[in-house]
């Protein structure tokens, strides 16, 4: 299995005050695919993708990516897994805003043994025009556009993106959502989209839901083109 | 207020923020109450002290002597005060004592330790030649065959800068000095050795009441003055005549606290609006970074006043804890910096408590100013609406980015020149602070180096002669051995100064070049000036200089042919007839003896002798004083460089925290981030060495040429390349010190939560 996570356990402070954000989540997704993990908030999905991003450690259980253990992992270990496996999409774009989008997508390529070419990552997700702006001379949906551009330019094994569209209006969600669509169909990267937004789900090949900090279901989805997604 | 309890939940927050504000505001309190204000207070206390206790407005020789009617009948004519002063010199194995004369009415001495004479055997000295020797009240001195009880110190006003010619340039305080005996013990010492000299000193009583009785200026005290002077030289022929603005031993404390307080009022003020603007700068981006909850705080009704006078108490912090350490610090550590800094003078027997009125200035100059600085920061944040401030955007005014679209710079190189010139004030206060640091310390080893190339190259600039003898009364015709010369004394018109005449019967011992070093032609009816005096006075080559015999009064006026590369001696030479006939003297007549071998010249006839390595001694032992100085302000330096880019860099990690965590999402090591973030100021260090060298050298420059008259000598400013590279070094190791301490606080950046905020 491309990820394997088996009793996830992560708590936050200690006595009544405790917050058990996971508490036995297990998890087995398959290499390329699309996978949209849905749940309430405090459900646990942010500090899930925390977890397999490898910005954050469990307190108990066993992750383990591409079949390599990522739980057992030192910091420098895991700033090693973020810089070469992992791509990240934010909410809210955390681009560089004093880097120009060129720069923003170079900075990841300077530390990355083979980073794609920008002009072609550049190109996939409708960018390229805009090289030469800063981040605040761009609208929410072409930043975040430029986000997917940063974290794919190391061609990485997963992108995790954390409520992606949640910034979005509907015509530039439904745009954003598209490239990331082509970007799995283009480069087969395994794509993990956390959302509170059911409709989403639709372009995923498996939907997991997340409960009080356990995964409640994970089941496969009957794949929709996201043209055809009612946002 | 609950709104209070902001406070120190932000004073933990920011605490290395406000360590570094409260150091800067301690040490521009101890600045100003250690140095400047205790520096003024002293000329006050001085001129205070000079009154009080008499300090003649004049001293005098005359061929005939002025007897003790004589005195009254002019003291009561012309509302003056004469004394005759005589002394007689000890010198002993280490050190040259003067055994002074009990003065009753002029030059009164202060008791500054222990008791005054009352014995026989029973000594005072002064303080510097007591403390510099390891002395103690108890000890026993000894004075030629005789042992004395020491039993005080003291304090002259007329010997205030102990210097055992009157034309000496530096003290050295171990090696000279004057005491006091009881008038039996003096007499019996007159019996035994002989007065060494003697001399009249003179006060002119002021038309004024209450007024001091020195730097006068009216016409009709300076009438009187004439009026006395002619009649004592017709009467009983004046020999020499030295006013006391003229006189170092008097003018020496008053002009270093005088250009102590010109140079520091500078300074602190300075410094003072420097960290002001610092911590405006530092804690209105802390203010900006707050807009999100100060949004929230108006939309639930405070009023904008409510907040900036709640955030003005940020500023009011630094500036009252900074006062309580700079306070503290001065009154532990002020007397022994202000001594440092009077090291050639005598330690002045006054109070060195601090005013009231100077302790309540630096309380409220750095409260008010802080205060005002992080208001109006406030209010500026305040300026713009709510709805923005609650979103946590900025106002929409980012600034000019640099878009450098044809670069080849890396993304980092790119990254940090927009950091620079995106925020001009943080950049400019990191400049600022590394070249001030860098000045501080720039300035002293300038000033080392000055000297030594002066120890070691001036004094050969005079000529090549080792010796100079100086004959109490004018010899006819040639001496046995040497050169002969006859020197006087002149006081410059309209100048509280004097200028050495110097009549040569040839160049052989002098230096005749111009100041690029080409050699001159000397021409026995022509008229040459030092560059000294040239500097001193503003006379050129081409120019005319007038001068007034002090004794006769007669006022001369010269040609000056060239200038003559001599930066120790302010004077002019001309041949020893056009002296002799200026002095109204026989053409073939010398009263100084150049040579390059000693002489043996009868003692009766010798006034005094210099050699240049007594000048070369001297100076080092200015050297050696400059260097102690050197060494404090070494410290303050790399203090100030070290907190100015410490707060700096802190300011900056702060405000790219979003920027950092990304950098750590994305799998930047720590080294790599420290390497794009927190050395961003890597290209302002050059500028800041240049502007720290530039300015220390210039500013040593400055503070040479204004004191050619109170040094007696000009300085030349020159900076050895070896002090260059520890100028470099001074700033490099600062810059990196505080680097290497913020090296952790990258670290610290949540690589999860920044990430939740970034908005721009």
């Amino acid at each position: 299995m491309f990820i394997d996570l088996k009793g996830a356990k992560k708590y936050y402070g200690k006595g009544e005050s405790e917050v058990r954000a996971l508490d036995g989540a297990s998890l087995e997704l398959e290499e390329g695919g699309v996978y949209v993990i849905l749940g309430p908030s405090g459900s646990g999905k942010s500090t899930l993708l925390n977890m397999l991003g490898g910005l954050d450690k469990m307190d108990d259980g066993v992750l383990s990516i591409d079949g390599v253990t990522i739980s057992k992992m030192s910091d420098k270990q895991l700033v090693e897994y973020r810089r070469t496996d992992v791509g990240f999409v934010f909410q809210f774009y955390n681009l560089i805003p004093d880097l120009t989008v060129k720069e923003n997508i170079q900075v990841v390529a300077d530390i990355t043994d083979s980073p794609l070419d920008i002009d072609e990552v550049m190109e996939a997700v409708d960018i390229k025009k805009y090289e030469n702006h800063f981040p605040s001379e761009l609208s929410g949906g072409q930043q975040q556009r430029v986000s997917i551009a940063r974290a794919l330019i190391k061609n990485p094994k997963i992108l995790l993106c954390d409520e992606l569209t949640g910034a979005l209006d509907t015509k530039s969600a439904r745009l954003v959502l598209k490239f990331v669509e082509k970007v799995n169909q283009k480069f087969h990267t395994t794509i993990i989209i956390i959302t509170h937004n059911e409709a989403i789900s639709g372009m995923a090949d498996r939907v997991i839901r997340i409960k009080d900090g356990k995964v409640s279901s994970n089941v496969k989805n009957e794949k929709q083109n996201v043209d055809s997604i009612e946002l | 207020m609950t709104l209070r309890k902001r406070y120190t939940r932000n004073i933990k927050k920011n605490l290395s923020f406000y360590i570094c504000t409260v150091l800067l505001t301690g040490f521009s309190v101890m600045l100003y109450l250690g140095f400047d204000a205790a520096a003024v207070k002293l000329l006050d206390d001085l001129h205070i002290f000079y009154e009080d206790y008499n300090v003649e407005d004049a001293q005098f020789t005359t061929l005939s002597e002025i007897t003790d009617e004589d005195i009254s009948e002019l003291e009561d004519k012309y509302d003056i005060t004469i004394e005759r002063q005589t002394y007689i010199d000890f010198e002993e194995k280490d050190y040259t004592v003067r055994v002074m004369k009990r003065m009753d009415k002029v030059n009164l001495y202060k008791m500054s330790a222990g008791k005054d004479v009352n014995a026989d055997d029973e000594i005072i000295l002064n303080t510097g030649l007591m403390t510099e020797n390891g002395l103690s009240h108890g000890d026993t001195v000894r004075l030629g065959e005789n042992e004395y009880n020491l039993v005080g110190d003291f304090e002259r006003p007329d010997y205030l800068f102990p210097i055992k010619e009157a034309t000496d340039t530096f003290a050295i305080k171990s090696e000279f000095g004057i005491a006091e005996v009881s008038d039996e013990t003096y007499e019996k010492m007159i019996e035994d050795k002989g007065i060494t000299n003697e001399y009249y000193s003179i006060i002119y009583h002021n038309v004024e009441e209450n007024s001091s009785n020195i730097d006068e200026t009216s016409e009709e005290y300076a009438d009187k003055i004439e009026e006395v002077r002619k009649e004592i030289n017709e009467k009983y022929t004046m020999l020499s005549y030295i006013r006391a603005d003229s006189n170092t031993r008097i003018t020496t404390a008053l002009t270093e606290c005088e250009q102590t307080v010109n140079m520091l009022n500078i300074v602190v003020v300075i410094f003072v609006i420097f960290i002001a603007v610092i911590i405006s700068v530092v804690i209105g981006r802390k203010i900006k970074a707050d807009r999100r909850q100060i949004g929230v705080l108006i939309a639930l009704g405070y009023k904008k006043q409510v907040l900036s006078r709640h955030y003005s108490f940020y500023g009011l912090l630094p500036a009252s804890l900074g006062f309580i350490i700079g306070f503290v610090a001065t009154k532990i550590f002020g007397k022994a910096l202000i001594s440092q800094l009077f090291h050639k003078i005598e330690t002045v027997p006054i109070d060195y408590s601090i005013k009231p009125e100077d302790i309540i200035q630096s309380i409220a100059v750095p409260a008010i100013l802080y205060t005002l600085a992080v208001y109006l920061s406030a209010a500026k944040v305040m300026k713009t609406d709510v709805i923005t401030m609650i979103s946590g955007r900025s106002s929409g005014k980012n600034g000019r980015r640099l878009r450098m679209k044809k670069s080849h710079l890396s993304v980092k190189s790119r990254y940090r020149i927009r950091q620079i010139l995106g925020k001009p004030g943080r950049s400019i206060i990191v400049i600022v602070g590394l070249a001030f640091g860098g000045m501080l310390y720039s300035f002293c080893v300038t000033c080392v180096d000055s000297m030594d190339s002066y120890v070691n190259n001036t004094v050969d600039q005079i000529g090549s002669f080792e010796y100079e003898y100086f004959l109490k009364t004018p010899e006819m015709g040639e001496p046995d051995k040497g050169s002969p010369i006859l020197g006087s004394t002149f006081e410059v018109k309209d100048r509280d100064d004097m200028i050495m005449l110097l009549g040569i019967e040839d160049s052989k011992y002098i230096n005749f070049s111009d100041a690029d070093g080409n050699e001159l032609e000397y021409d026995e009816s022509h008229y040459y000036i030092t560059t000294m005096a040239s500097l001193a006075f503003g006379v050129g080559k081409g120019d005319e200089i007038s001068f007034i015999n002090p004794i006769t009064l007669d006022e001369y006026k010269v040609k000056i042919t060239d200038v003559i590369e001599n930066d120790s001696q302010s004077a002019i030479y001309c041949s020893r007839k056009n002296a002799a006939e200026l002095l109204d003297m026989p053409e073939d007549c010398y009263n100084i003896i150049m040579s390059d071998e000693a002489i043996d010249i009868d003692e009766e006839k010798l006034a005094k002798t210099i050699t240049k390595q007594s000048l070369a001694d001297q100076i080092d032992e200015v050297k050696i004083g400059m260097q102690n100085i050197v060494g404090m302000l070494e410290i303050f330096a790399i203090a100030i460089c070290v907190i100015v880019v410490y707060m700096m860099v802190s300011v900056l990690i702060s405000e790219s925290e979003s920027s950092v965590s990304m950098l750590k999402v994305l799998g930047y090591r720590n080294k790599e981030i420290n390497g794009m973030v927190t050395n961003v100021y890597h290209f302002l260090v050059p500028i800041a060495i240049i502007l720290s060298i530039l300015l220390g050298v210039y500013g040593t420059k400055a503070v040479f040429d204004a004191n050619v008259s109170m040094y007696k000598t000009y300085i030349e400013t020159l900076i050895y390349p070896v002090s260059i590279l520890k100028i470099i070094m001074l700033i490099l190791i600062s810059y990196v010190l505080s680097l290497l301490l913020l090296r952790g606080k990258v670290g610290k950046v949540n690589l999860v939560e920044s990430l939740k905020d970034n908005r721009e």
